[in-house]
């Protein structure tokens, strides 16, 4: 597979802080890799170090197979756009001229092209209106037209949803989308919000005090949060043989607590254990997304 | 480099607070050429009854360099404001996402904040040149008298790079806007203010002369000059004198009183001090975690 970005044992200490520790991520080339952590696990870090605002303290990671020592990597970051924290706007100019001072600073030699990224971002009819004036939503869908005013190749966006209202969630998914399907731009994003960030990844890395626990694919995260019935019983070995009988997928969690996989019929169920000599105490509908793996796993402290 | 100087120069023309500030040292000049002209009109006439009269009127060339005190406050203030909305709005990820390399980034800002502080220095002068010429007049000039102006205007012009640089080092160093743009103007506040204290310790004569209206303790007047107890001597008036020559106002008092005593050495001085800030500015900011 090929990849965009690849940190090995990447790490960032701040005096007495350890925001990344030896953190390994792969960002495929054409995915949309959802960036997954609380506040405080490292994202922002990770992406600083990825866009050149901040070093490592060890380790290192490759931009488009370029090591970040090499000097060829100012080269390599010229493919990147991003979106830190904050959109990063001129508050006293408009939208407009936002983007022409970007495209001064990038050095392309006409303007030619603003108004179809005003466009693509849904902000032509903002005329001289200062970026002071905007709405929160505005300023963040100018600070993605800035970041894709070089034509990047990856796109780096870091809580690009915070405080915006439901429609502007909308508005930023489907131009995420539309850049990823069809510009075959890479995209990294990093949110909070783990529902909307389930309907545009299609790869997770799920990160906890500057570690990353699990990457997973969104097809490989989907078969994983299957539909399952937790139950609790008096002793597990009895179970199983029960549920290998009724040839039904499982996973022993306990001695006395099991997840079992698919729709098992309860009656059946408890006859058989029943007859095995297995007391049934509870069971309970599990029906796990994105938010329920996240807090399994980072919660759970039970890895796979 | 030149793209960035590009967008930094079209970022310049439109702040407000350069034009405002650009517009407010041309206003204040021309009025200051005005009360010149009022006042060497009041001296002339108070001075055509007097038999030996010994008047000279402000000229031109006295009032050349006369705005140069104050450069560092209003460069201070404009760089700082310029530099740190960079910083404030986050604008400075910008050229550093899209691969420009920080040094280049920190010598484009210089650049920038140098043509700032040279031009805050020579609007004066220009106005002074086209309205006080026609207004107070020249005196009479020698070749060698135009060639010391011609120093001192280049020793303007090197301390206007030398607040440009202290400036640019703090707006770059500094992530916050208004901490940044208050040191910026304690600092260059603070050079003022050791600037004119050098400047009267130093000018403080060595003996009072006057002394027929001094009296002694029994009403006596002294005998001969009276020695002045403010008057610096030795090592003290070496470092008065050092500081005087070395700090950027100091040099501005200088050549705003047209009276210079060591030209070379404060045009050395102010090289020293540029090429230093800017060492240690780029150092550190290739270095700055930036958020």
């Amino acid at each position: 597979m090929e990849y965009v970005l690849q940190t090995n044992a990447l790490s960032k200490q701040y005096r007495h802080f350890k925001a990344l520790s030896n953190l390994t991520m792969n960002v495929p080339k054409g995915s949309i890799y959802g960036f997954v952590g609380k506040n405080g696990a490292g994202k922002t870090t990770l992406i600083r170090i990825i866009c050149g605002l901040q070093s490592p303290t060890s380790g290192s990671y490759t931009l488009y197979d370029t090591d970040c020592s090499a000097p060829l990597i100012l080269k390599a970051r010229r493919r990147i756009g991003a979106v830190v924290e904050t959109p990063s706007i001129y508050l006293d100019m408009t939208a407009k001229e936002n983007l022409r001072q970007q495209y001064l600073i990038l050095g392309r030699p006409s303007y030619d092209g603003i108004d179809e990224l005003l466009s693509l971002v849904g902000l032509s009819d903002t005329g001289s209106k200062k970026a002071k004036n905007f709405s929160l939503g505005m300023r963040q869908r100018l600070g993605i037209a800035i970041a894709l005013a070089g034509n990047p190749d990856f796109l780096v966006l870091d809580e690009p949803v915070n405080g915006l209202d439901p429609e502007g969630i909308v508005e930023i998914r489907e131009l995420i989308l539309k850049l990823n399907r069809e510009h075959q731009i890479t995209v990294l994003i990093s949110s909070h919000i783990l529902d909307e960030l389930s309907r545009l990844a299609t790869h997770y890395g799920f990160i906890d005090a500057g570690h990353m626990i699990k990457e997973i694919s969104a097809a490989d995260l989907e078969a994983a949060c299957r539909k399952c019935v937790h139950v609790k019983v008096s002793h597990t070995a009895a179970l199983s043989h029960v549920l290998d009988a009724l040839s039904l997928e499982y996973r022993i969690l306990s001695d006395t607590e099991a997840d079992i996989y698919g729709e098992p019929s309860v009656s059946e169920l408890v006859l058989r254990l029943k007859d095995a000599g297995c007391e049934l105490y509870s069971m309970q509908e599990h029906d796990e997304n994105l938010e329920s793996y996240y807090i399994r796993l980072i919660g759970g402290g039970q890895h796979e | 480099m030149s793209k960035l100087l590009t967008a930094n120069f079209m970022r310049l023309k439109k702040s407000k607070l350069f034009w405002i500030i650009s517009a407010f040292t041309a206003v204040i000049n021309y009025f200051g050429l005005v009360d010149a002209y009022d006042m060497n009109k009041k001296l002339a006439n108070w001075h055509a009854g007097m038999e030996d009269s010994a008047f000279e009127p402000t000229t031109a060339m006295h009032v050349l360099y006369s705005l140069t005190p104050i450069l560092g406050l209003l460069a201070a203030l404009m760089i700082a404001i310029f530099i740190g909305t960079e910083y404030h709005d986050n604008t400075m990820r910008n050229k550093l996402i899209c691969g420009q390399p920080r040094g280049r980034v920190y010598l484009a800002n210089l650049l920038t904040c140098i043509f700032i502080a040279v031009l805050f220095y020579l609007i004066p002068v220009v106005i002074t040149l086209a309205v006080g010429i026609p207004l107070l007049g020249v005196p009479h000039v020698t070749p060698a008298s135009l060639l010391q102006l011609l120093l001192f205007g280049i020793i303007g012009l090197l301390l206007s790079t030398v607040y440009a640089s202290l400036c640019t080092l703090i707006g770059m160093l500094v992530h916050n806007r208004s901490f940044s743009l208050l040191t910026a103007i304690l600092l260059t506040f603070g050079f003022l203010i050791c600037g004119m204290f050098c400047s009267s310790r130093l000018e403080e004569p060595e003996y009072y002369f006057d002394y027929e209206f001094i009296f002694m303790e029994d009403g006596s007047h002294p005998s001969e000059p009276l020695k002045n107890p403010h008057y610096l001597e030795g090592n003290a008036r070496l470092l008065v004198q050092f500081l005087y020559d070395f700090l950027p106002s100091g040099q501005a008092i200088q050549i705003s009183n047209l009276d210079v005593a060591h030209p070379y050495r404060l045009l050395l001085y102010s090289l020293g001090i540029t090429g230093a800030s800017t060492l240690t500015g780029l150092t550190f900011f290739k270095k700055k975690d930036l958020k």
